[in-house]
């Protein structure tokens, strides 16, 4: 059974249809790449498959586990074990990353966490993405770099480990070697019954976290799906010669 | 105007002026609208007002009236209307590092209370204050705060009051600015059924700065308006003021934002941010920037916001697992308390205030 399913999936936002037809399957521990130029929709897909309000599906459908989700709630999509990184993270003013983690476990977990087991956790995620613990003194986000920001989402995924990591370009605005810690971050919570849906401009980060499918987003759907090889030619040929198959259909 | 009665105490004087002689505020003034001024009666303004306690520690008790003069001229009226009130004076000399100031008006009684605290020259200091008064329908709470800051003083000061939901409030807050001096001033009221805060910071004497912080959560049918009158008399100073209220249910708040920069007086900069959170559809925050410049060479901003919770901030916590409720408690949360992420501010009296702040919206 397929833990995600996207199918024939249509959608817009004030009246502009934005996804026009996608259909994807992801399986418990595989890794899927989208790729694609900018505009075509990536970003948009992953702020539907987790509720977005402002988007609207027309038509077609997202299944879980085999039940559909389109009327469920974002929260209840989190608790069910999907998790998306965001591409811009939004600052929260006010609430520290300390107390902010605290309270995203316990709103997951359903109870308070031991705070030994708090600590530990942390501590190991931390020490992984190479965060310093100053960094839990700060607000959310706040002044924080490119990459704090990168980090600091891949941080919360590697505490929450959810089922289905949606990573919407989280290579961007990283420098080579944070590039290479978060992916090292990412792999680590990946397992078996781990999924990650992978959204990138670039083959860079699929050198770091290999993927078992690669697919070819542009104009509101999936125009082709390979193997990491995929990546590769697209590095080498741009994104034209699959551009003119999106004006064929 | 002439105090008539002699001190009672060392520190403790009561002011019994003529309230016939008073020219009352323009009750059709729009920023008095709200006011429920047929219901009072002159007795209540003159009847017997009475502290149940005031505590201090880190303030040397002074005979040191000299400001009444100054206040009695002030063109403020409600200022000059608390001296007519019969009040009960305090004056107080900042004495060494940090102080607490503990206030509690006796339960439906009338509170008048003037306090006069002076911060020595070059002396850093903290100070928190905690004022209190519940009341019946009617209870009157007026309270004059007057702070000078001689050359050279740094003042880290935190405000928390709290009046009970049917007591109608009017606090005046005076601040004198020598050269050189620095104010962080932290201001929050809670309760009371109809409140006005005015806030008069004079920045005196030069590279004087003024920062102010206020904070309000408002429910039910409660009105509170903060007026803050800023004015720069010396160039090269600095203020800061900025206003964060939520109001829920038809709740209504007014920040009014006055500042004058006479002319000559350069290098000055002066900032104002109001930001409202409305968190039912029949809440209103407003605010009203009134901006009188008569130099040239000064740096003036002034904005404000009004809104519910940011949708985007709250899709990203939803996306956390928190749920719409949870995370909106945890944004508004957020909104005020960061500003009482006041690193001298006592850790004990921060989270008491966090939870009052907290239990009033929830």
């Amino acid at each position: 059974m397929p833990l995600l399913q996207i199918l024939d999936l249509h959608a817009e936002v004030s009246g502009k249809p934005i996804l026009k037809g996608v259909n994807l399957s992801i399986e418990a521990g595989e890794i899927h790449a989208i790729m694609g130029p900018n505009g075509s929709g990536k970003s948009t897909l992953s702020a539907i498959l987790m509720g977005h309000p402002n988007y609207k599906v027309t038509s077609g459908d997202i299944l879980w586990e085999n039940q559909s989700i389109l009327t469920i709630s974002t929260t209840e999509r989190a608790k069910l074990g999907m998790f998306l990184s965001f591409q811009y993270p939004t600052a929260l003013p006010g609430v520290t990353i300390g107390s902010f983690l605290k309270t995203i476990l316990k709103a997951h977990r359903g109870n308070e966490i031991p705070i030994k087991e708090f600590k530990k956790e942390l501590k190991d995620a931390m020490t992984s993405l190479t965060i310093p613990d100053s960094i839990l003194s700060r607000y959310v986000n706040d002044g924080f770099s490119g990459g704090e920001k990168k980090r600091a989402e891949i941080l919360q995924m590697s505490l929450l480990k959810p089922k289905l990591a949606i990573l919407d370009e989280t290579d961007s605005g990283l420098d080579i070697d944070a590039l290479r810690i978060v992916s090292e971050g990412i792999v680590k919570t990946h397992s078996k019954d781990r999924s990650i849906l992978l959204i990138t401009h670039y083959q860079r980060m699929l050198n770091y976290v290999t993927p078992d499918f690669v697919h070819i987003f542009a104009d509101g759907r999936i125009l082709e799906t390979g193997n990491k090889e995929l990546a590769l030619k697209l590095e080498e040929k741009g994104y034209d010669w699959i551009l003119g198959k999106a004006i064929e259909l | 105007m002439m105090l008539k009665e002699k001190p009672r105490e060392p520190y403790e004087m009561n002011s019994n002026d003529n309230l016939e002689e008073m020219v009352f505020p323009p009750f059709k003034l729009e920023s008095l609208r709200k006011f429920p001024w047929k219901m009072i009666e002159k007795q209540d303004l003159t009847s017997e007002s009475s502290l149940e306690e005031i505590r201090f520690v880190g303030l040397e008790p002074e005979i040191q009236f000299d400001f009444l003069s100054k206040m009695q001229k002030n063109e403020d009226l409600f200022t000059r209307w608390i001296l007519t009130s019969n009040p009960s004076l305090r004056s107080f000399r900042a004495n060494g590092k940090n102080g607490y100031l503990y206030i509690k008006g006796k339960d439906s009684t009338r509170l008048a209370l003037v306090l006069n605290i002076t911060i020595p020259a070059n002396q850093k200091f903290d100070l928190d204050i905690e004022c209190f008064h519940t009341g019946s329908a009617k209870t009157i709470s007026q309270l004059l705060l007057v702070i000078h800051l001689e050359e050279g003083a740094l003042l880290n000061l935190f405000f928390g009051g709290e009046a009970g939901e049917e007591v109608v409030y009017f606090d005046a807050i005076h601040t004198f600015q020598s050269a050189n001096s620095c104010l962080d001033f932290r201001h929050l009221k809670l309760g009371g059924w109809k409140g006005k805060t005015f806030v008069y910071p004079v920045l005196e004497g030069r590279d004087s700065s003024f920062d102010f912080y206020s904070l309000g959560a408002l429910k039910k049918l409660e009105f509170q308006e903060l007026e803050a009158l800023v004015t720069h008399k010396a160039p090269s100073t600095k203020s800061h003021i900025e206003s964060r209220v939520v109001v829920k249910d038809r709740s209504h708040s007014i920040f009014t934002g006055n500042l004058r920069i006479p002319p000559k007086t350069q290098k000055v900069s002066a900032h104002q941010i109001s930001r409202g959170l409305a968190l039912d559809p029949k809440a209103r925050a407003e605010a009203i920037p009134k901006l009188e410049v008569k130099a040239e060479d000064v740096s003036c901003t002034h904005g404000a916001t009004v809104g519910d919770v940011d949708p985007e901030e709250l899709f990203y916590l939803e996306s956390r697992g928190l749920s719409k409720e949870e995370a909106k408690i945890l944004l508004v949360e957020a909104f005020l308390g960061e500003l009482l992420d006041f690193p001298s501010l006592d850790e004990n009296l921060k989270n008491r205030w966090k939870d009052k702040l907290l239990m009033r919206l929830n």
